[in-house]
């Protein structure tokens, strides 16, 4: 044993994966409300 | 609240920064010592702790300027930076897991740092569930805004806690203990993520402040009242 750890790049992608998927998936989630609740308050008016 | 396209603008900006900060760290960052390429969680799992804890500093500030001043505005920033946070502190969890398996051995430790940054979890998730509990408006800003104030003091005990506790979790990194070749992907994802947030958090504001203005807008008049009116 060395102490020094080999490989683990599933890990790697993995966090990086689920960063993209989360911060975007929230971003269209953010776009995708607020389109929604401008175009309800312009046939509001 | 503005109409201004600063926050797509700064939403753009920071998803291009993320790519670019992250294309660093995956492919041109020297391998680290001891963790080898498993490190290379740190570039998106550290930018993304410091904005949770910004954005939680920010909604306690919007807490704090809703109850000594009121304004439907300071709300729906607490609403958004609220929601945001609870993102980010799921994200920083689910990260912590990917990086704690290799390294630790285990997917999650009750250790003092992992605790109170799921305490952070569950009790701003359980603020957002509040204020969908609540129908009255006034009630639901003083509520939440209290509830933010008191929730927010785990912020610096998750901050402290590596430092006070005997920790897993390794204590906070300073340039001088981190290898400057390491310094470029961090920085420019750390700014990533907060022109990101920046961006969404005002965004949200602004779909939080419309619900708001639906939400008081007076009720339609039956049509038997409104021809007496006319009449």
């Amino acid at each position: 044993m060395t102490g020094v750890i080999e490989g683990g790049w599933e890990y790697v992608i993995a966090a990086y994966v689920a960063s993209a998927v989360i911060l975007l998936g929230y971003a269209c989630s953010v776009f995708w409300r607020y389109r929604r609740e401008r175009s309800r308050r312009d046939a509001a008016r | 609240m503005g109409k201004s396209v600063w926050p797509f603008v700064a939403v753009g900006l920071g998803l291009v920064l993320i790519a670019w900060g992250s294309t660093w760290g995956l492919a041109y960052a020297p391998r680290e010592a001891y963790m080898g390429d498993v490190q290379r969680i740190m570039y998106v799992h550290v930018p993304t702790a410091w904005n949770t804890m910004l954005v939680l500093t920010f909604a306690f500030a919007c807490a704090l300027v809703s109850l000594l001043r009121g304004g439907w505005a300071w709300d729906a920033r607490l609403e958004a930076a609220i929601e945001a946070g609870v993102v980010l502190s799921g994200l920083v969890c689910i990260q912590g897991s990917l990086w704690a398996r290799p390294t630790w051995g285990v997917w999650w430790d009750w250790d003092p740092r992992l605790t109170t940054t799921a305490v952070l979890l569950f009790g701003f998730g359980g603020i957002l569930a509040l204020r969908q509990f609540v129908d009255d408006p006034v009630k639901r800003a003083v509520w939440s805004a209290v509830a933010v104030v008191i929730a927010y003091v785990d912020v610096p005990l998750v901050y402290f806690s590596v430092r006070w506790w005997n920790s897993l979790h390794q204590v906070q990194s300073t340039p001088e203990t981190v290898s400057r070749a390491f310094h470029w992907p961090l920085r420019i994802n750390a700014f990533g993520v907060l022109f990101l947030l920046a961006g969404l958090v005002e965004l949200r504001a602004r779909l939080a402040f419309l619900r708001r203005e639906t939400e008081l807008a007076p009720p339609p008049r039956p049509a038997t009242e409104a021809a007496k009116v006319t009449k």
